[in-house]
């Protein structure tokens, strides 16, 4: 469903994102951890088309990214680790507009609305002007204006921040059933029991370099994935001194 | 504390000068002296020199004709607009909707630190607009006037300052009522629009009731030995403290200073609770509605349309011409008789010279309209989330520009027609005045996007930086003016030599041209600048 070949994106000399390959396959939710300023949000914008790269190459569901970017972004969805919403609109209007860009039918739309608001328990404020919303609630707007398409793949940063533990379980579910439909799910995180949990692949990112990846199995064995993550943290850190 | 909180809001304030935000870091010294210098001769070189152009040909017959009261009672009038203009669309915002108010009201700030240092930045906004009417006229009123005493040096100057603190206060106090009204009621942006207008509204009523009391004043002149009393009285206390009169400046002085003390305890008083209160506005329940789908044009386009109508700041900066227009297009056709006895008088020329000034005055009107100069910048914080869209970037610049004309092109279109029919155009003059004004309409949309485009500023905290006080709202606004001003000079030196029709049509194709090297600009340049946004 996604594939990244040696992506390399530079910022002047600074590179973010260092000759990193993944693939996420159809039915995968694919966990994306590493320390602050590792390359998650690059990556996760280059995937999305938000930001050019300089090398290598991005693919969604065998498409180019670089290529045909309008393609990509039609059965893609990508929720932000701060959504930033268009604030001067209700929460209905934003996801009408959602829709319409992504030219979702009247009928399509309306189930779909009722079903996730009524799942993160937002319907009722749905009128409401978005800059009265908590942060919690952008949040839940951002993931229903994400499965409104009924997108293939949603890529996600950091998407259970401020969402409280009922929407998070709710989420979860829903990220489940996305990839039991054939979907995937590319999320970056730093609360590595959820993605112990929910992951089943994890690929883990430093200095812009991939240290790690493979199924959750793979990579934590025996042990957890938060010891695994520091252990390879402190490694990496040596082998660099 | 209250140097450093200074420091920072005279920093945001000049943030422009000293920060390029297209390459996202601090501009070299060279770069930002350049850049003021640059903005300094716009402001003080440009609009500063009309304005010693008009006090020159103002001041020695006033001053002479023992009238200096008068002068200076005209252009501190003068100023007094230009300063309201230039900041009580912004005092709401930068005072009470700054994105950091939360940040230091929460840090170990006295409250009213923090209101002293944003009303500083309210008062720099207003000082330099008045002072762009203000420094010629008091420059132009030393050279010609004849210096009697330390008074006709200090006197100016002081007045100066007292009219900078004149607009301070109508902005401040304006910006608090806005503030209060928004507090109470549902549908913040437009009782706050309306309010802001009836603020306006209620200005010029009284500019216009003390012009009438000039006029009658003047008109019952019979003799050297004027008496000055009643309404007179006030408007010569207020003018004659420029001129000289050391009684009449302290009076003024000491009015100013009571007044904006009075206002500073108000705004001190309320501060706080108005911005911590979030809304009076009731909660809204949703109830279910039949959804109906646009398409994808139709959609980018309410977008930029509900942004633009659902703030009053910019409702007010870059959309107050579309209210402006229709009375102004109103009034021409009630007093199309009188209108076209004054272009009879003023230039006893034919109906095509008049075609030339109707597309000057149009153009004058609609260049006030640059929706479209500052929505690359406001769009900053959703940036991820139009990148992310399956949408073309040319349909989103589409859009910004298909916003401005749904509002420009019919206002411009009907004071078209109103000043056809009042002008008594013939055919094809019409015809020409429909075409420049359906070129301008596009060309004036396309010319602010391109401005925004070449200068964005991303890194905002408030949307008022963006929406008053950007390069490209300055460039849309004044761009279209110094245009307006060259239409004038052809129609006044250039008609005489080549004929009024030579000088119409080459103003309506330069016109087209231009719209259509922008449009093609905007579809390959305008769409990569954006996407490296």
């Amino acid at each position: 469903m996604l594939n990244i070949e040696h992506l390399t994106k530079k910022y002047g000399d600074n590179v973010a994102v260092d000759d990193l390959t993944l693939e996420i396959k159809s039915g995968e939710i694919y966990g994306f951890i590493g320390h602050n300023g590792a390359g998650k949000t690059t990556t996760i914008k280059s995937v999305v088309g938000i930001l050019g790269f300089e090398g290598g190459k991005i693919e969604i569901d065998g498409i180019s990214v670089k290529d045909n970017p309008l393609a990509c972004k039609k059965i893609l969805a990508y929720i932000p680790d701060n959504p930033d919403l268009f604030d001067y609109m209700s929460g209905i209007k934003y996801l009408n507009f959602i829709a319409d860009v992504f030219g979702v039918s009247a009928e399509e739309r309306q189930e779909r609305i009722k079903k996730y608001a009524d799942l993160f328990e937002l319907t009722a404020d749905l009128a409401q002007p978005i800059n009265a919303y908590s942060h919690g609630m952008k949040q839940k707007l951002a993931v229903i204006a994400a499965f409104i398409h009924n997108p293939k793949l949603i890529v996600m940063d950091e998407p259970f921040v401020g969402l409280d533990p009922k929407a998070s379980h709710t989420l979860k579910i829903l990220m489940r059933e996305l990839c039991d439909k054939g979907g995937a799910i590319f999320f970056s995180t730093h609360v590595l029991d959820v993605a112990e949990k929910l992951c089943d692949k994890v690929a883990i990112i430093k200095n812009g370099k991939l240290i790690k990846s493979g199924t959750m199995e793979e990579v934590k064995g025996d042990s957890s994935l938060e010891n695994v993550f520091l252990e390879l943290e402190e490694e990496k850190e040596g082998s660099e001194d | 504390m209250l140097k450093t909180l200074l420091k920072k809001q005279f920093l945001e304030l000049g943030k422009g000068f000293f920060y390029d935000a297209k390459k996202g870091r601090n501009r070299s010294k060279k770069g930002a002296i350049a850049f003021i210098v640059m903005y300094a001769l716009l402001l003080f070189g440009f609009l500063g020199g009309t304005f010693a152009f008009l006090s020159y040909t103002m001041c020695p017959t006033m001053v002479g004709a023992g009238m200096g009261w008068m002068y200076f009672l005209i252009l501190g009038s003068v100023a007094v607009i230009l300063g309201i203009f230039g900041s009580v669309f912004s005092t709401y915002s930068s005072l009470y909707l700054s994105q950091d108010n939360d940040l230091l009201l929460s840090m170990p700030i006295p409250v009213k630190y923090i209101l002293i240092s944003r009303l500083a930045a309210v008062y720099i906004v207003g000082l330099v607009f008045s002072a762009i009417v203000m420094l010629p006229a008091t420059i132009v009123y030393y050279i010609c006037a004849p210096i009697t005493s330390f008074w006709s040096i200090f006197c100016p100057f002081v007045f100066l300052v007292d009219i900078s603190i004149l607009v301070f206060v109508l902005s401040a106090a304006l910006g608090w009522v806005v503030a209060k009204i928004s507090t109470k009621v549902k549908n913040k942006s437009l009782i706050t629009t309306a309010a802001a207008l009836a603020g306006i509204g209620i200005y010029y009523y009284v500019y216009f009731k003390a012009i009438n009391v000039l006029e009658a004043f003047l008109a019952n002149i019979t003799s050297t030995n004027i008496e000055i009393k009643g309404a007179v009285k006030i408007l010569y206390t207020i003018g004659s403290a420029g001129d000289a009169n050391p009684m009449s400046l302290l009076i003024v002085t000491v009015i100013s200073l009571a007044i904006c003390a009075l206002v500073f305890f108000i705004l001190d008083k309320t501060f706080i609770k108005i911005v911590t209160t979030k809304t009076g506005a009731a909660r809204i329940e949703y109830k279910e509605k039949k959804a109906k789908s646009r398409g994808v044009m139709k959609a980018l386009v309410f977008r930029e349309t509900k942004r633009f109508t659902s703030n009053t700041n910019y409702l007010l900066n870059s959309g107050l011409s579309i209210v402006i227009t229709p009375i102004a297009a109103v009034f021409l056709l009630i007093k199309k008789d009188v209108v076209y006895e004054g272009m009879q008088y003023l230039f006893t020329r034919g109906t095509t010279f008049y075609a030339i000034i109707g597309c000057a005055a149009i153009m004058l009107l609609q260049s006030m309209i640059d929706i479209t100069a500052p929505s690359v910048s406001l769009d900053a914080k959703n940036l991820w989330l139009l990148k992310s869209l399956p949408v073309k970037t040319q349909q989103i610049l589409r859009a910004k520009v298909l916003n401005q004309l749904m509002f420009s092109l019919p206002t411009s279109l009907l004071i078209a027609i109103c000043s056809a029919i009042a002008l008594r155009l013939e055919i094809l003059e019409i015809v020409l005045l429909l075409v420049f004004t359906l070129a301008y309409c596009m060309f004036s949309a396309d010319f602010g996007l391109w401005a925004n485009l070449m200068k964005p500023n991303l890194h905002w905290t408030s949307e008022i930086m963006v929406i008053k006080n950007s390069f490209a709202v300055f460039i849309a606004i004044f761009g279209g003016w110094i245009i307006c001003a060259l239409i004038i000079v052809s129609a006044l030196f250039l008609t005489p030599v080549i004929g009024d029709m030579p000088v119409l049509l080459f103003w309506v194709l330069l016109t087209v041209v231009m719209t259509v090297v922008l449009e093609i600009w905007l579809r390959k340049g305008g769409s990569a600048r954006y996407d490296n946004l």
